[in-house]
């Protein structure tokens, strides 16, 4: 049996090494917690800026692609892509970017007569990866509509690849640069129509009066309607007209349309004031260039009417 | 407020370590002799005892008042006792040699607290009885405990003790009866 002395001793023993014991405990928690506080808030803090959308200033343009609307043909199946899409006197306009999935429209009256010039600017803004992907545009003015097939287009934008959703201008970014297209142009209502020589390259008047205003600062989207034989034959058959169409370099595109009763194809290109000017054109070849209308076989103008490719 | 209670005060709240010193002085023999009613073990009861005091010095665990020092003290042996027990129930095993020693340091601890001959003569006698029957007779009797700090510290009904202790009185009687005391001059 041990004496209140020994007793003691040894319960005061127990009760130090236990409050030791503890001790320790509490410095070796705090130590962790020293190391791990700082890595905890600043994931804290991460995933606050994260959904907050400050890291979205990532897909700010660089300088360097702000100042480049590249254009080419070729393809690539990652975009990160913005479509824009106007007109100059509010005409109703419906912008949708396939190669995201993904519509924006975009909505307004149009208190213009027909007959007035419905232009639509459409630019096609794209992120700074340099990807490409097909872009489709709805134009609509007035009671018709441009449906325009465009070519793959790089060029500087703000798609929040985040969220999948449209671009969105924040406060200190440099708005996006524009490319305006011509693809339609009143000419007073009147018919344009021309069959060209072998080696001839016929510009109607819409066109000419389009480039005259506009120039350099738009590129313009035309039909090419070829013949041959000194303008007795049309060519319509779809291999001859990717042939040229591929020859011919630039933005181009063979449609194929169906007025009701037959298909044809037809010969579409975009180009800038000088390609058009300079147009290079084969010798055996004649060429009416002009904007295309709603309905390919029929009399109506082009310039009069809405569009569709 | 008892003394107990004064001093582990003092020493819970201000570390004064004579306070512990005087809780184990004035308590440490009569709670190994209760404890020794419920595990039947002097120093497995010397042990828990120890436990006991050391669970105050460390969790440091507040009264929540209704009765005396003593009683609360109580409760917590009591309350690991059968803890010990119920985690050493398989192997309660005491050998031959190891008996002897045990009698000897019990004796030890009843010449000390008990000092009168005839109170160490109840006591052998009711170490024959139950468990039950030691604990109610010893908070009764020798700890001079009333029948609701009893209650208390068994965790049971005062009505319950009441009848407990009516038992246990009349199976210690018929024990020192056959041992040749007469029951009635105690």
């Amino acid at each position: 049996m041990k004496s209140c002395e020994e007793m003691t001793q040894d319960v005061l023993r127990r009760v130090r090494e236990y409050d030791e014991e503890k001790q320790a405990r509490r410095t070796k928690i705090r130590k962790a917690a020293a190391v791990t506080a700082p890595v905890c808030a600043a994931a804290v803090v991460g995933t606050g800026l994260w959904y907050s959308g400050a890291f979205s200033q990532a897909n700010k343009p660089s300088a360097a692609d702000q100042g480049s609307n590249l254009i080419s043909e070729s393809t690539v199946s990652q975009s990160r892509k913005a479509v824009y899409s106007s007109t100059d006197s509010a005409a109703e306009t419906t912008v949708t970017n396939t190669a995201e999935q993904h519509r924006e429209e975009t909505t307004s009256k149009n208190e213009t007569a027909s007959g007035e010039m419905t232009e639509s600017k459409t630019t096609v803004a794209e992120a700074s990866v340099q990807t490409t992907a097909a872009a489709e545009t709805t134009v609509a003015a007035n009671t018709s509509a441009v449906r325009t097939t465009a070519p793959s287009v790089t060029a500087a934008g703000m798609q929040s690849a985040s969220n999948g959703y449209g671009p969105m201008l924040r406060e200190g970014d440099e708005p996006p640069e524009y490319l305006t297209v011509i693809q339609s142009y009143p000419s007073g209502g009147g018919n344009d129509y021309a069959v060209p020589k072998d080696g001839e390259v016929i510009l109607a008047s819409s066109v000419r009066a389009a480039m005259n205003e506009y120039g350099d600062s738009a590129q313009y989207r035309v039909r090419i309607t070829l013949w041959s034989g000194s303008g007795t034959k049309n060519i319509t058959d779809y291999s001859s007209l990717l042939a040229e169409s591929e020859r011919l370099g630039c933005i181009s595109g063979v449609e194929t349309y169906y007025n009701g009763s037959s298909s044809s194809s037809f010969l579409w290109i975009q180009a800038t004031y000088s390609e058009l000017s300079d147009f290079c054109g084969r010798a055996d070849y004649g060429y009416f260039i002009t904007f295309p209308s709603n309905d390919q076989s029929s009399t109506q103008s082009s310039c009069n009417s809405g569009v569709f490719y | 407020m008892d003394n107990g209670a004064i001093s582990y005060r003092r020493f819970r709240d201000d570390g004064d370590e004579s306070g512990i010193a005087e809780i184990i002085r004035d308590y440490k023999d009569g709670l190994i002799l209760y404890l020794t009613s419920i595990v039947g073990s002097v120093q497995t009861a010397e042990e828990i005892a120890e436990d006991t005091f050391v669970l105050l010095g460390t969790k440091k665990p507040r009264d929540k008042g209704g009765g005396s020092f003593k009683t609360w003290l109580y409760t917590i042996g009591r309350n690991l006792a059968i803890d010990y027990i119920r985690k050493n129930r398989k192997r309660t095993f005491v050998s031959l040699e190891d008996s002897a020693e045990l009698v000897s340091g019990e004796a030890e601890v009843e010449r000390l607290y008990l000092r009168k001959e005839q109170q160490i003569a109840v006591h052998r006698a009711m170490r024959k009885l139950s468990s039950d029957y030691q604990q109610v007779l010893w908070l009764v009797y020798f700890e001079e405990l009333s029948s609701r700090d009893t209650a208390r510290i068994m965790h049971r009904s005062v009505r319950s003790v009441e009848s407990l202790l009516y038992r246990a009185r009349k199976s210690l009687r018929s024990q020192l009866e056959m041992e040749g005391f007469d029951y009635e001059k105690l």
